[in-house]
């Protein structure tokens, strides 16, 4: 942190901590006038649509799986649908319900862990996880227990926890055996229970006044929280068909940025993905207890504060375990891993709710099924805009407040976002400069 | 009656460039086939959490940014030269931290040993070069032979 002159402020926090991949903020304040913000990402771009042409498609959900670490699924399940759309592959009912399965299991795992390690620690004022973990050991220990029930989960049904490998187009390389499911519910019985109890704890939390007037976007489906399949609904305008997301939304390369951003047409406009979009639009069709919870602890729809984000995700923790215990309960195994299928050529989009928010895919391939094209827009990257304008909105508040508190701040707001610098590259390091 | 494993080796990092030597030296160390030690990887620090309980040592095999390209560290934490090494990883809590925690929560096993390989430059772009993969072969065989030696109570 530094003072330059007295008309002229400049705050630098160099490591934004608690979140994922490397980033800056940098702010300029003329008087009290809020000059730039910009959110400066500076994680080198890892070129995976240009690394995906030429490659067979039987490949894609592999190499997509190397973008992020925390949520591989969502970008293997994507790739997948993508596939089978242009080979007009219709999955077997079996498989589809454990791949929703699948999908809860990631949903599970990085939002317990965005709430436990990153995100609480803001509303107990600790500067990390270590130091939460002193006061809440309890409460941590229990976050890790709930995460390692996602794991597992994914050790069966992707053949293993970390960069899992048994997804394939038309269905999966090899069932999970009955028996292995089987032995989940009672691990699922004790998360539902248990991420109830985390979404109260945290229900009981104080929340900064701070009202956005987002537009929300996300999937909807008629009949169930939509996760991996639905239409593209948004509280701005009806909703659209996933072939048509490249109408509505586009991303534009900004100069402080190694990611791109995305904007909506026609008037360039930012929108919000994730959890709390996610809620507020389809908050009809959570299960039964997760609706219960999410009445009790006030993260019921209308809710356009980004900070009770940490309450999105508890609620869709629990949603998450009661729907995978339904799905774990009521298992008709399929007849058959994957469906086969004479490659075609063609080009096909999908898109599915990666626990950060909607991931959109599109891909053409030739007619040998080799990958000509391949194009990837993560959440991270949506959100970005919504960021910077959200920080906005912020400063004004904070522009009579010291640099510490200013930057303290504007690193807690980023964080409810729980932004995957890695995955829109696709953390951050805080600038503030007053001329 | 299966063997309960006490000792875990997990590597850590990713598929790409520089970052894959950590999970290259355990997959090594798996096709050695030490005697009840599990060879594990990891992408993100925050997963070696999943893997603490209930074990009596903890071998971690990480990358780390240094001048010294392929250089073999040993490290037995606690130690300030690990909290003060820039580590490659950039999921939200890293090595040290992971390990500080697990600390507070009473979850850490009584011996954790951090093998770091220096590397240089991007640590994620590009691929391995084959005088890395004679270098993760060597890393592989040096803490292979130390492992089975602590098995047998010599060193550790």
């Amino acid at each position: 942190m530094s003072e330059s002159e007295t008309t002229t402020r400049a705050i630098q926090v160099p490591i934004l901590t608690r979140v994922e991949g490397e980033g800056a903020l940098h702010v300029r304040l003329r008087g009290n006038e809020i000059e730039q913000v910009q959110r400066k990402i500076y994680e080198p771009p890892r070129f995976f649509e240009a690394l995906l042409r030429g490659k067979p498609m039987d490949d894609v959900a592999d190499i997509t799986a190397r973008i992020c670490g925390i949520c591989p699924i969502a970008y293997q399940m994507t790739s997948v649908q993508a596939l089978e759309s242009i080979q007009g592959i219709a999955i077997d009912p079996g498989v589809a319900r454990l791949r929703r399965l699948m999908y809860c299991g990631e949903w599970i795992e990085s939002h317990v862990l965005h709430i436990h390690l990153l995100h609480a620690p803001d509303f107990f004022d600790c500067d990390s996880a270590i130091e939460l973990a002193k006061r809440f050991p309890n409460e941590v220990k229990r976050g890790l227990k709930l995460k390692q029930i996602g794991n597992r989960l994914l050790e069966v049904l992707g053949g293993r926890a970390i960069h899992p490998v048994n997804l394939a187009i038309g269905g999966y390389y090899r069932l999970p055996r009955r028996e292995e499911l089987a032995a989940l519910v009672a691990d699922f019985e004790w998360g539902l229970q248990q991420s109830v109890d985390v979404a109260k704890w945290l229900g009981g939390l104080s929340f900064p006044e701070f009202d956005v007037p987002y537009e929300f976007v996300a999937l909807s489906c008629p009949d169930r929280y939509a996760i991996e399949t639905g239409e593209i609904a948004s509280s701005g305008h009806s909703s659209i068909a996933v072939e048509d997301y490249e109408k509505f939304f586009y991303e534009v390369h900004v100069p402080h940025s190694t990611a791109l951003q995305a904007r909506k047409k026609p008037r360039d406009s930012t929108y919000l993905v994730g959890p709390l979009a996610r809620i507020q639009l389809n908050y009809h069709n959570l299960t039964p207890i997760a609706k219960q919870t999410a009445q009790a602890i006030g993260i019921a729809p209308p809710c356009r504060n980004p900070h009770k984000s940490i309450l999105a995700r508890a609620v869709e923790t629990v949603f998450a375990f009661e729907e995978g215990l339904a799905i774990l309960k009521s298992l008709a195994m399929p007849s058959r891993s994957r469906v086969p299928y004479e490659v075609r050529a063609g080009e096909g989009v999908s898109a599915t709710e990666a626990p950060r928010g909607l991931i959109f895919h599109r891909y053409r391939v030739d007619n040998r099924g080799t990958v000509e094209f391949a194009k990837i827009v993560p959440p991270t990257s949506q959100n970005q805009a919504q960021i910077e304008a959200d920080l906005r909105q912020l400063l004004p508040l904070l522009i009579a407040c010291d640099d510490t508190k200013i930057a303290l701040d504007c690193e807690r707001l980023v964080r409810t976002y729980d932004p995957c610098i890695s995955c829109s590259t696709h953390f951050l390091k805080l600038h503030i400069e007053r001329v | 009656m299966s063997r309960v494993i006490r000792r875990v080796v997990i590597g850590i990092g990713s598929p790409h460039g520089q970052d894959a030597i950590g999970w290259r030296i355990v997959e090594c160390l798996g096709r050695l086939g030490i005697d009840d030690v599990a060879c594990e990887l990891a992408r993100t620090p925050s997963e070696i959490l999943d893997r603490c309980e209930g074990i009596d040592s903890l071998h971690l095999v990480d990358a780390c940014i240094g001048p010294d390209s392929g250089r073999l560290h040993q490290l037995q934490w606690p130690d300030e030269q690990i909290v003060a090494m820039r580590w490659t990883s950039t999921h939200g809590i890293d090595v040290p931290g992971v390990l500080q925690l697990a600390t507070e929560l009473g979850i850490l096993p009584a011996s954790v040993t951090i093998w770091v390989m220096e590397c240089e430059g991007n640590p994620v772009e590009g691929a391995l070069s084959s005088a890395w993969t004679q270098r993760i072969e060597t890393a592989a065989d040096w803490i292979a032979r130390a492992t089975a030696r602590a098995i047998r109570g010599e060193i550790f």
